[in-house]
């Protein structure tokens, strides 16, 4: 591996990153690793490696993996980190970045549809409808999901989910 | 004692808990009316968005539409109590990121001026365990106690987002919490110690990797069988899913017997205060909690 | 003959300015831009210029002799050499005038290489009208120049050493071996400090206690040492050779010269107390001695445990040592100089709470006490749960080390400890299985590297990974550590019966009040500051005042013991003179002018962190001259102008200011450069042969403190297109300024000067202040590039034309200074 390309590399992926000047601090301690729930779960993954292929220049390979998804943002490295690398949040960067490329797994994309159709990541159902009337709980006040949808045309949201990019997103979604 | 102020809340009710769990609602309601905390609802609130999927996707998209959420409390005037550890962070987050970064609020308020809105930074955020135990009190909640929950030896889990991360939530100690113990042991319970306390629930891993999502749950639910505990506790509506719905797959998967009850505080606590099971929605509980109930009773013989 | 610089001081009252230039060709350094020649009749033309000559090499002998042969002989009694930095040759020359028989601060440089010719080679025109303007700049200040005097002061030939620890014993006992009466003052009830704590040292595994025993033996018998243990330094007054210092003996409730050491009280005593020397693991009663090999062998009681039954007092008998009503003693002495060991302490391990805070995660120093021999079990480790003998053992490095959340430096001697306590318990126990959790390995020094393969070879564990969490089985009391072995990158649940943490070294408790009673300070990690981390590391900025051992920052032994001796020497060169020479530049108060005699002022003693000025209620303030460095941020605070420095007064500077600005101010930036960062910058900058515009003048002070507000509005008054005021490097968490805070001074004094200047109507960007350190050569001329810029952006008419408008104000405004000013006075006035 020659240095100057991948230094080049990171540049460009760092650059992006509103955490870049923190990440350079990494010593690679694994306390992260060792307190993560996924990397416990799941062996390939480890944020260390992440930061590590970071550093060095071979962002391109994670932001198109599944690996950049898999961080479930609990928060455990951000707190132990000694380094206060602010690790989470460098996870949060990269799948913002991941999604400009394309990369968005089916569920979340399935999720943030549903978000800007109904203004609920979870659809609604008769049967809790007839529960809550059940349980005497008041109808769940309804969202003003035109505003939503005004957001998210202003931000270029849709752009990001391969669906509704399909469809012309946008446009009544 | 006398009658403490009676203090008002925008009530943010997020996504999982109304068309979810809405066992998880009654017991909140019912827990804050006892207390003469008055709510209101957010007409027109969203999804608060999901901090770790819809922030993934894009972190400015996000932040707006939390912003838009936190300015339909600002319009009345309110604070917001949330009852999701989920709705929690994102709606704390933004509340703090928005006024700490004037050029970050700046951009955020260009595009909610397109649906006619201004973020202001007046209201404050809160869980309802937070209430609880910052302006309610263990003590006062002692005092109000009808039936103890003598004997029972509960596993609390704070999950994720109630005190991480600590620089923005600044609740409670993210390594070494106590809110929650303390609230349990106001009922009369026991919180048992356990290892790995602090550890996640794994939620975010589910429809991603569902096996990987059960194996950190089983984690913890290992932990404190071992401990002996009668049930566990929890603050968030994922974390009861996990714990409680994927329970029997887990067992599954596992090849261990757990039973462990999964109580919602705000069920545990109406049940304190006299509740009758039945009118809580315990038989929408996957994991059957009456063995917890009849040592409820026992004890109080 | 030389003549008497009395007799001269006399005569500078009658006689006119006599002043001798000389330009320095500097071979083709300045030569090769500029014509000297024609740059020395320049400078013969300017008025009080006897003799203007240039040469080859004036730092030279030829070059020296030349000037000492025209003082002698043309009567100079100013002189200028214009050539190198004044950082470079200020000293040579000053001896060469001195030798002639002038005062040599009567000696001036104007600095036309580094400032000049090094950096505008690329314009030789502007660089020669650059030039000119130095010299007559120089010649401007030669003229108010003074002679002064060194103050020398006595010296009094006794030692205070503040510490008893390794370190400290050996300082005291080195200075004691040159003669030298030292007291050595120990907070502890016993000398010793950590050292005696610990069981067996690294990498030789050489008894601690055994070693380190008959050093304190020596030191407590030692005919020139008076041990005063149980004791602390409560005030210090005055100045290197001269420091008045209080000491406040705590009472044992036992007296020293009656005690015996005989210990029948303790048998008699009823009370348990956790004992401190053995970190709270073991038992102590309510009187006793710390441990066994105690210096003084002397016992004392605990009054806060004590009951007073009297049983001690029966126990003693006849010997009547015991005196329960005993007060606390004030010792007062004169001491010459002060050496500051105090050690450290442990970091708080608790503080990194996933770590939690379980019976069996011990830390280091408790370790030490459970192996060793005379420690609470016997020397039997045992784990603190159950006190059973633990079967596998982690250890966990930089527990608080290299932590932003805690202290972020490396601690320096964990890695070596932990090494020696893993062998030492594989040698106890040799079915003992160790692992050691780090993330570096840091041996660096004479036998430590073949200690570290010592210890894999015997089989100890090492993993590459911090740990991110350890949890305790409640059953068992084991615990689990969760880290990652990084190597592999694997996972480890590492379950373990004990748990020793090594966290890290903090200053010791009460270090911050120690260092505000000595006036020296601590460094951002909270241990003492030396003088130069570099070229300086035993002094501090407190003349006098040094330091050794782990109060410097975390240390091991041999270092500790190196520093100790060092410590002893640099306290001897000062000790063995008997007398000491201070440098005359310093701060002096027109007493008639200072209005703390009247109103409640004292603004100068606030600014002064070396305690050299001192305002008492309705008297003027008073300048401790022996204890004055020379900042003169004093005087530039001063609200009635009551305060001046030797050698940079408001007249010199002043003048400095005038002659600059005389010819197309409108064109100039004007620079105030501090002595020790600003100034070597842009030395710097000459010297790496950074070009930028030659549109700036550098007047040279000792510290940015002390820029006057009042030098930059008359630089503004008198037309100046820019002024740039420039000093040592500050951060809101540190400051690099050789006078510690002059340069906090200089930012408010100056921040608050840019409302006035805009109202005004002088344009923001023609006030600038930087901070240039002496490393920072091409930032400052990148600085002085951007101001050029804004210069030429601005334009001439612009800049005069805000100057015409705002004159009216300045005038107003430094009318003072137009009144006439008191004699500058002789040194011997100055007040010691």
């Amino acid at each position: 591996m020659s240095l100057p390309k991948p230094v080049l590399e990171r540049e460009k992926a760092l650059k992006s990153l509103s955490t870049r000047e923190k990440i350079l601090l990494c010593f690679q301690c694994g306390t992260c690793v060792g307190g993560c729930p996924i990397a416990r779960a799941i062996s390939r993954y480890s944020p260390r490696k992440i930061l590590e292929k970071i550093l060095l220049g071979d962002a391109k390979n994670i932001l198109t993996s599944d690996l950049v998804w898999l961080c479930a943002y609990c928060h455990t490295c951000y707190e132990r980190c000694p380094q206060q690398v602010g690790l989470s949040n460098v996870f949060m960067d990269l799948k913002n970045l991941a999604a400009d490329m394309g990369n968005v797994p089916e569920e979340l994309a399935k999720e943030a549809l549903q978000m800007i159709r109904t203004g609920w990541i979870v659809p609604s159902s008769p049967v809790i409808d007839r529960r809550r009337v059940e349980m005497k709980l008041p109808p769940i006040p309804k969202v003003n999901v035109a505003e939503i949808q005004e957001i998210a045309k202003a931000t270029g949201f849709l752009n990001l989910i391969p669906e509704a990019k399909k469809r012309g997103g946008g446009r009544g979604v | 004692m006398e009658e403490a102020e009676v203090s008002s809340y925008a009530l943010f009710l997020g996504c999982l808990i109304p068309r979810h769990l809405p066992y998880m609602e009654v017991a909140a309601r019912k827990t804050l009316k006892s207390l003469g905390v008055q709510t209101v609802e957010l007409h027109g609130a969203s999804c608060c968005p999901e901090p770790m999927g819809i922030q993934g996707l894009d972190h400015i998209t996000w932040l707006a539409l939390a912003a838009r959420n936190l300015c339909i409390a600002e319009e009345l005037n309110l604070d917001i109590l949330t009852l999701c550890n989920g709705c929690y962070e994102t709606l704390k987050t933004a509340n703090t990121l928005l006024e700490e970064n004037p050029h970050l609020k700046a951009e955020i308020n260009k595009i909610l001026a397109k649906i006619g809105k201004q973020f202001q930074g007046k209201i404050k955020v809160f869980h309802l365990v937070q209430i609880l135990y910052e302006d309610v009190g263990p003590q006062k909640i002692k005092s109000l106690v009808q039936i103890p929950l003598r004997g029972i030896r509960v596993g609390a889990h704070y999950g994720c987002h109630l005190v991480r991360p600590s620089t923005i939530m600044k609740f409670d100690d993210p390594e070494q919490p106590s809110s929650l113990d303390k609230l349990i042991t106001a009922l009369g319970a026991r919180s048992v110690r356990y290892p790995r306390k602090m550890l996640c629930c794994g939620a975010g891993l589910r429809g991603i990797d569902s096996t990987s999502a059960m194996a950190i749950a089983q984690i913890k639910l290992a932990n404190m069988k071992r401990a002996g505990v009668d049930c566990m506790v929890v603050t968030c509506p994922y974390c009861m899913i996990q714990y409680d719905l994927s329970q029997h797959l887990i067992q599954r998967a596992f090849n261990e017997v757990y039973n462990i009850p999964v109580f919602y505080y705000p069920e545990l606590f109406c049940l304190a205060m006299g509740e009758k099971p039945e009118s809580l929605g315990f038989k929408f509980h996957r994991v059957d909690p009456t063995p917890v109930f009849e040592k409820i009773q026992n004890a109080g013989l | 003959m030389r003549r008497n610089d009395m007799e001269k001081r006399e005569q500078l009252k009658e006689d006119k300015v006599r002043l001798g230039v000389y330009v320095c060709h500097c071979g083709l350094n300045i030569a090769g831009v500029i014509d000297c020649d024609k740059i020395a009749n320049f400078a013969a033309k300017l008025p009080d210029v006897v003799v203007a000559r240039d040469n080859r090499y004036m730092c030279a002998d030829p070059g020296q002799e030349m000037i000492k042969k025209d003082i002698k002989e043309l009567g100079l009694n100013r002189v200028i050499v214009a050539a190198c930095s004044p950082r470079l040759h200020e000293p040579t020359f000053r001896r060469c005038v001195k030798e002639a028989g002038l005062n040599p601060y009567l000696f001036e440089m104007a600095n036309i290489r580094e400032h000049c010719t090094w950096c505008h080679s690329h314009d030789p025109e502007a660089a020669f009208e650059k030039a000119k303007d130095l010299i007559k700049t120089a010649a401007s200040k030669a003229r108010y120049l003074r002679p002064l005097e060194v103050m020398e002061v006595p010296v009094t030939k006794r030692a205070l050493v503040i510490g008893g620890g390794v370190a400290g014993i050996h300082a005291a006992l080195d200075l004691a071996d040159m003669d030298f009466e030292v007291y050595l003052v120990e907070r502890e009830l016993s000398i010793g400090g950590r050292m005696a704590q610990l069981d067996k040292t690294f990498p030789t595994l050489d008894c601690s206690i055994c070693i380190l025993g008959p050093k304190m033996v020596d030191a407590g018998r030692h005919p020139n040492i008076k041990l005063l243990s149980y004791a602390e330094v409560e005030k210090v007054d005055g100045f290197i050779g001269n420091f008045h210092v209080k000491i406040v003996k705590k009472p044992r409730y036992v007296i020293e010269d009656k005690c015996n050491g005989c210990g029948e009280c303790v048998k008699a005593c009823p009370i348990d107390v956790p004992n401190e020397f053995d970190e709270g693991l073991g038992p102590r009663k309510a009187i006793y001695v710390p441990f066994p090999q105690a210096v003084p062998l002397k016992y004392a009681i605990d009054k806060d445990r004590c009951i007073e039954c009297y049983k001690c007092v029966d126990a003693c008998g006849e010997r009547e040592a015991i005196d329960l009503s005993m007060k606390p003693e004030e010792i007062e002495l004169d001491v010459g100089t002060i050496v500051v060991a105090t050690g450290y302490d442990l970091f708080d391990p608790s503080e990194i709470k996933e770590y939690g805070a379980y019976d069996n995660v011990i830390n280091s120093l408790e370790l030490e006490r459970l192996i060793n021999a005379a420690g609470p079990t016997g020397g039997k480790v045992v784990r603190p749960s159950d006190s059973k003998k633990p079967h596998r053992v982690a250890f966990i490095q930089c527990v608080g080390s290299r932590d932003e959340r805690a202290k972020i430096y490396c601690s320096g001697f964990c890695c070596m400890y932990t090494i020696k306590n893993a062998i030492l318990l594989k040698e106890k126990y040799s079915d003992i299985e160790i692992c050691i959790f780090y993330m570096d390995m840091r041996t660096w020094f004479k036998g430590y590297e073949e200690f570290y393969r010592r210890a894999r070879g015997e089989g100890i564990t090492f993993i590459r990974g911090r740990p991110a969490e350890i949890s305790e089985d409640p059953i068992t009391g084991n615990l689990t550590i969760s880290a990652e072995n990084t190597s592999t990158g694997e996972l480890v649940d590492l379950e373990v019966d004990m748990v020793v943490l090594s966290p890290a070294a903090v200053p010791r408790i009460g270090m911050d009040k120690l260092g505000r009673t000595l006036t020296i300070t601590t460094d951002p990690s909270g241990f003492f500051m030396e003088s130069h981390p570099k070229l300086k590391p035993i002094d501090t900025a407190t003349e006098g005042i040094f330091l050794c051992g782990a109060a410097q920052g975390p240390k091991d032994i041999p270092y500790s013991v190196a520093q100790g001796s060092a410590a002893a020497a640099r306290a001897a060169r000062i000790l063995a003179r008997g007398k000491w020479e201070i440098e005359p530049i310093v701060a002096y108060v027109y007493e008639e002018r200072c209005q703390n005699t009247s109103v409640k002022c004292g603004i100068c003693a606030t600014r002064c962190p070396f305690g050299a000025i001192v305002a008492e209620l309705n008297q003027p303030a008073k300048v401790i001259s022996a204890k004055c460095h020379g900042c003169g941020t004093c005087v530039a605070d001063c609200p009635t102008s009551a305060l001046t420095q030797m050698h940079f007064t408001d007249a010199q500077i002043f003048s400095q200011i005038h002659a600059i600005l005389e010819e197309e101010p409108e064109k100039k930036i004007l620079g105030f450069l501090c002595n020790w960062c600003s100034y070597a910058g842009a030395d710097l900058a000459g010297t790496s042969r950074f070009e930028y515009p030659p549109n700036i003048r550098a007047i040279r002070v000792m510290c940015s403190g002390r820029v006057d507000r009042d030098f930059i509005l008359e630089a503004f008054r008198k037309g100046a297109g820019m002024v740039l005021v420039s000093g040592c490097r500050l951060s809101e968490q540190s400051s690099d300024c050789h006078y510690i805070s002059g340069n906090r001074h200089t930012e408010k004094r100056v921040k608050a000067l840019f409302p006035v200047l805009e109202k005004i109507g002088i344009s923001p960007q023609r006030l600038r202040l930087e901070w240039v350190s002496a490393a920072e050569g091409e930032k400052y001329a990148q600085i002085v590039k951007e101001m050029a810029e804004q210069l030429v952006a601005l334009g001439s008419e612009k800049i005069k034309e805000e100057n015409a408008k705002a004159k009216p104000f300045l005038d107003r405004m430094l009318k003072k200074l137009a009144e006439p000013t008191a004699a500058v006075p002789s040194p011997g006035n100055s007040s010691t």
